[in-house]
Protein backbone atom coordinates (compact mmCIF):
# COMPACT_ATOMS: atom_id res chain seq x y z
CA UNK A 1 0.00 0.00 0.00
CA UNK A 2 3.03 2.28 0.37
CA UNK A 3 3.00 3.26 -3.31
CA UNK A 4 0.04 5.55 -2.57
CA UNK A 5 1.64 8.21 -0.44
CA UNK A 6 -1.62 9.39 1.04
CA UNK A 7 -1.74 10.67 4.59
CA UNK A 8 -2.79 8.07 7.11
CA UNK A 9 -3.95 8.67 10.62
CA UNK A 10 -4.86 5.64 12.64
CA UNK A 11 -4.42 6.68 16.26
CA UNK A 12 -7.55 5.13 17.73
CA UNK A 13 -7.25 7.26 20.85
CA UNK A 14 -7.42 10.49 18.91
CA UNK A 15 -9.93 9.72 16.17
CA UNK A 16 -13.35 10.98 17.15
CA UNK A 17 -15.97 8.30 16.55
CA UNK A 18 -19.60 9.16 15.73
CA UNK A 19 -22.29 7.31 17.70
CA UNK A 20 -22.97 5.09 14.69
CA UNK A 21 -19.37 3.84 14.67
CA UNK A 22 -19.38 3.13 18.40
CA UNK A 23 -22.65 1.23 18.04
CA UNK A 24 -21.19 -0.76 15.17
CA UNK A 25 -18.20 -1.93 17.18
CA UNK A 26 -20.42 -2.67 20.20
CA UNK A 27 -22.55 -4.88 17.97
CA UNK A 28 -19.44 -6.82 17.06
CA UNK A 29 -18.15 -7.01 20.64
CA UNK A 30 -21.52 -8.16 22.02
CA UNK A 31 -21.68 -10.76 19.24
CA UNK A 32 -18.27 -12.18 20.14
CA UNK A 33 -19.18 -12.18 23.85
CA UNK A 34 -22.42 -14.06 23.11
CA UNK A 35 -20.47 -16.60 21.07
CA UNK A 36 -18.26 -17.27 24.09
CA UNK A 37 -21.36 -17.76 26.25
CA UNK A 38 -22.82 -20.39 23.93
CA UNK A 39 -20.90 -23.52 25.05
CA UNK A 40 -21.48 -22.54 28.68
CA UNK A 41 -25.21 -22.17 28.05
CA UNK A 42 -25.34 -25.61 26.47
CA UNK A 43 -23.65 -27.14 29.52
CA UNK A 44 -26.29 -25.52 31.76
CA UNK A 45 -29.12 -26.54 29.42
CA UNK A 46 -27.87 -30.14 29.40
CA UNK A 47 -27.54 -30.24 33.20
CA UNK A 48 -31.04 -28.76 33.63
CA UNK A 49 -32.52 -31.69 31.69
CA UNK A 50 -30.29 -34.58 32.77
CA UNK A 51 -32.17 -35.46 35.97
CA UNK A 52 -34.23 -33.90 38.75
CA UNK A 53 -31.07 -33.93 40.90
CA UNK A 54 -28.88 -32.05 38.45
CA UNK A 55 -31.77 -29.63 37.86
CA UNK A 56 -32.05 -28.84 41.55
CA UNK A 57 -28.32 -28.17 41.87
CA UNK A 58 -28.44 -25.31 39.38
CA UNK A 59 -29.98 -22.62 41.65
CA UNK A 60 -26.95 -22.97 43.96
CA UNK A 61 -24.88 -21.34 41.21
CA UNK A 62 -26.91 -18.19 41.78
CA UNK A 63 -25.24 -17.73 45.19
CA UNK A 64 -21.93 -17.04 43.46
CA UNK A 65 -21.51 -13.33 42.79
CA UNK A 66 -19.43 -13.94 39.65
CA UNK A 67 -22.27 -16.05 38.21
CA UNK A 68 -24.74 -13.25 38.80
CA UNK A 69 -22.44 -10.75 37.09
CA UNK A 70 -21.97 -13.14 34.16
CA UNK A 71 -25.74 -13.61 33.81
CA UNK A 72 -26.36 -9.85 33.87
CA UNK A 73 -23.57 -9.26 31.35
CA UNK A 74 -24.86 -12.07 29.12
CA UNK A 75 -28.46 -10.88 29.14
CA UNK A 76 -27.32 -7.34 28.44
CA UNK A 77 -25.10 -8.48 25.56
CA UNK A 78 -28.06 -10.42 24.15
CA UNK A 79 -30.56 -7.57 24.42
CA UNK A 80 -28.08 -5.01 23.10
CA UNK A 81 -27.14 -7.23 20.16
CA UNK A 82 -30.82 -7.76 19.30
CA UNK A 83 -31.80 -4.11 19.60
CA UNK A 84 -28.91 -2.83 17.54
CA UNK A 85 -29.51 -5.74 15.15
CA UNK A 86 -33.03 -4.48 14.51
CA UNK A 87 -31.53 -1.08 13.66
CA UNK A 88 -29.11 -2.67 11.20
CA UNK A 89 -31.93 -4.63 9.52
CA UNK A 90 -33.99 -1.44 9.20
CA UNK A 91 -30.99 0.35 7.69
CA UNK A 92 -30.68 -2.54 5.20
CA UNK A 93 -34.27 -1.97 4.11
CA UNK A 94 -33.52 1.71 3.69
CA UNK A 95 -35.40 2.81 6.80
CA UNK A 96 -33.75 5.66 8.68
CA UNK A 97 -30.64 5.78 6.54
CA UNK A 98 -31.16 9.28 5.11
CA UNK A 99 -29.37 12.31 6.51
CA UNK A 100 -29.19 12.57 10.27
CA UNK A 101 -31.64 9.69 10.86
CA UNK A 102 -28.94 7.01 11.22
CA UNK A 103 -27.22 9.16 13.83
CA UNK A 104 -30.46 9.72 15.70
CA UNK A 105 -31.46 6.04 15.69
CA UNK A 106 -28.03 5.22 17.10
CA UNK A 107 -28.86 7.34 20.15
CA UNK A 108 -32.27 5.65 20.39
CA UNK A 109 -30.58 2.23 20.43
CA UNK A 110 -28.08 3.40 23.05
CA UNK A 111 -30.95 4.63 25.23
CA UNK A 112 -32.91 1.40 24.76
CA UNK A 113 -29.86 -0.69 25.54
CA UNK A 114 -29.15 1.15 28.79
CA UNK A 115 -32.85 0.89 29.71
CA UNK A 116 -32.81 -2.89 29.23
CA UNK A 117 -29.70 -3.10 31.42
CA UNK A 118 -31.56 -1.28 34.20
CA UNK A 119 -34.55 -3.57 33.61
CA UNK A 120 -32.34 -6.68 33.87
CA UNK A 121 -30.74 -5.37 37.07
CA UNK A 122 -34.15 -4.50 38.50
CA UNK A 123 -35.48 -7.97 37.69
CA UNK A 124 -32.50 -9.95 38.97
CA UNK A 125 -30.96 -8.13 41.88
CA UNK B 1 -15.04 -26.58 1.04
CA UNK B 2 -18.37 -25.03 1.93
CA UNK B 3 -17.75 -21.40 2.84
CA UNK B 4 -20.36 -18.68 2.69
CA UNK B 5 -19.03 -15.61 0.95
CA UNK B 6 -20.16 -12.27 -0.45
CA UNK B 7 -23.84 -11.68 -1.07
CA UNK B 8 -24.85 -15.15 0.06
CA UNK B 9 -23.20 -14.66 3.47
CA UNK B 10 -24.96 -11.31 3.79
CA UNK B 11 -28.36 -12.88 3.01
CA UNK B 12 -27.79 -15.78 5.41
CA UNK B 13 -26.77 -13.35 8.16
CA UNK B 14 -29.88 -11.21 7.70
CA UNK B 15 -32.28 -14.11 7.24
CA UNK B 16 -30.99 -15.93 10.35
CA UNK B 17 -31.18 -12.63 12.26
CA UNK B 18 -34.90 -12.31 11.44
CA UNK B 19 -35.54 -15.94 12.44
CA UNK B 20 -33.71 -15.37 15.74
CA UNK B 21 -35.58 -12.11 16.41
CA UNK B 22 -38.81 -14.13 16.23
CA UNK B 23 -37.75 -17.35 17.95
CA UNK B 24 -35.63 -16.08 20.87
CA UNK B 25 -38.22 -13.66 22.38
CA UNK B 26 -40.94 -16.28 21.82
CA UNK B 27 -38.97 -18.94 23.74
CA UNK B 28 -38.27 -16.45 26.55
CA UNK B 29 -41.95 -15.51 26.81
CA UNK B 30 -43.42 -19.00 26.49
CA UNK B 31 -41.02 -20.77 28.87
CA UNK B 32 -42.18 -21.46 32.45
CA UNK B 33 -41.39 -18.90 35.18
CA UNK B 34 -37.80 -19.59 36.21
CA UNK B 35 -38.25 -19.03 39.95
CA UNK B 36 -41.30 -21.29 40.38
CA UNK B 37 -40.83 -24.12 37.88
CA UNK B 38 -39.85 -27.67 38.82
CA UNK B 39 -37.87 -30.24 36.85
CA UNK B 40 -40.86 -32.07 35.37
CA UNK B 41 -42.50 -28.84 34.21
CA UNK B 42 -39.23 -27.71 32.56
CA UNK B 43 -38.62 -31.02 30.83
CA UNK B 44 -42.19 -31.14 29.54
CA UNK B 45 -41.89 -27.62 28.16
CA UNK B 46 -38.62 -28.40 26.36
CA UNK B 47 -39.92 -31.66 24.89
CA UNK B 48 -43.54 -30.71 24.35
CA UNK B 49 -45.44 -29.72 21.20
CA UNK B 50 -43.46 -27.84 18.59
CA UNK B 51 -40.74 -26.79 21.00
CA UNK B 52 -38.07 -29.39 20.09
CA UNK B 53 -38.11 -28.52 16.35
CA UNK B 54 -38.47 -24.83 17.25
CA UNK B 55 -35.44 -24.93 19.55
CA UNK B 56 -33.41 -26.98 17.07
CA UNK B 57 -34.43 -24.74 14.16
CA UNK B 58 -33.61 -21.58 16.11
CA UNK B 59 -30.28 -23.04 17.14
CA UNK B 60 -29.46 -23.94 13.54
CA UNK B 61 -30.22 -20.35 12.51
CA UNK B 62 -27.98 -19.24 15.38
CA UNK B 63 -25.11 -21.46 14.18
CA UNK B 64 -25.34 -20.03 10.65
CA UNK B 65 -25.52 -16.51 12.10
CA UNK B 66 -22.46 -17.25 14.22
CA UNK B 67 -20.55 -18.65 11.28
CA UNK B 68 -20.98 -15.49 9.20
CA UNK B 69 -20.25 -13.24 12.19
CA UNK B 70 -17.11 -15.04 13.37
CA UNK B 71 -15.95 -15.41 9.78
CA UNK B 72 -16.22 -11.63 9.33
CA UNK B 73 -14.28 -10.99 12.55
CA UNK B 74 -11.52 -13.45 11.63
CA UNK B 75 -11.23 -12.09 8.08
CA UNK B 76 -10.89 -8.57 9.50
CA UNK B 77 -8.29 -9.19 12.17
CA UNK B 78 -6.28 -12.32 11.34
CA UNK B 79 -3.84 -11.39 8.59
CA UNK B 80 -1.77 -14.57 8.59
CA UNK B 81 -3.28 -16.85 5.94
CA UNK B 82 -2.53 -20.24 7.42
CA UNK B 83 -3.58 -19.20 10.91
CA UNK B 84 -6.78 -17.71 9.50
CA UNK B 85 -7.59 -20.93 7.65
CA UNK B 86 -6.85 -22.97 10.75
CA UNK B 87 -9.11 -20.79 12.91
CA UNK B 88 -11.94 -20.82 10.35
CA UNK B 89 -11.71 -24.60 10.14
CA UNK B 90 -11.76 -25.02 13.92
CA UNK B 91 -14.76 -22.70 14.25
CA UNK B 92 -16.65 -24.64 11.57
CA UNK B 93 -15.97 -27.94 13.34
CA UNK B 94 -16.88 -26.43 16.71
CA UNK B 95 -20.20 -25.03 15.46
CA UNK B 96 -21.11 -28.32 13.82
CA UNK B 97 -20.30 -30.10 17.07
CA UNK B 98 -22.46 -27.67 19.09
CA UNK B 99 -25.38 -28.46 16.77
CA UNK B 100 -24.96 -32.20 17.26
CA UNK B 101 -24.66 -31.69 21.01
CA UNK B 102 -27.95 -29.79 21.21
CA UNK B 103 -29.68 -32.42 19.07
CA UNK B 104 -28.52 -35.10 21.53
CA UNK B 105 -29.71 -33.07 24.54
CA UNK B 106 -33.14 -32.64 22.95
CA UNK B 107 -33.42 -36.30 21.93
CA UNK B 108 -32.60 -37.42 25.46
CA UNK B 109 -35.23 -35.07 26.91
CA UNK B 110 -38.01 -36.50 24.71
Amino acid sequence: MEKFSRPRFLNLLQISFPATAILSILHRISGVVLTLYLPLSLVLFERSLLSADSFQQLPQLWDVLLVRLLVVAGLWALSHHMISGVRILLLDFGVGIAGEDAQRSAYVVAGASISTLLWILWGLV
Amino acid sequence: MFVLTGMRAWVVQRFSAIVLLLVVPWLFISSPQINTMNYEEWRLWVSGGFNPPLIMGGFTALLFHLWVGIRDVLLDYVRHRLLRLLLLGSVAVLLFWLGLWLALILLRAL
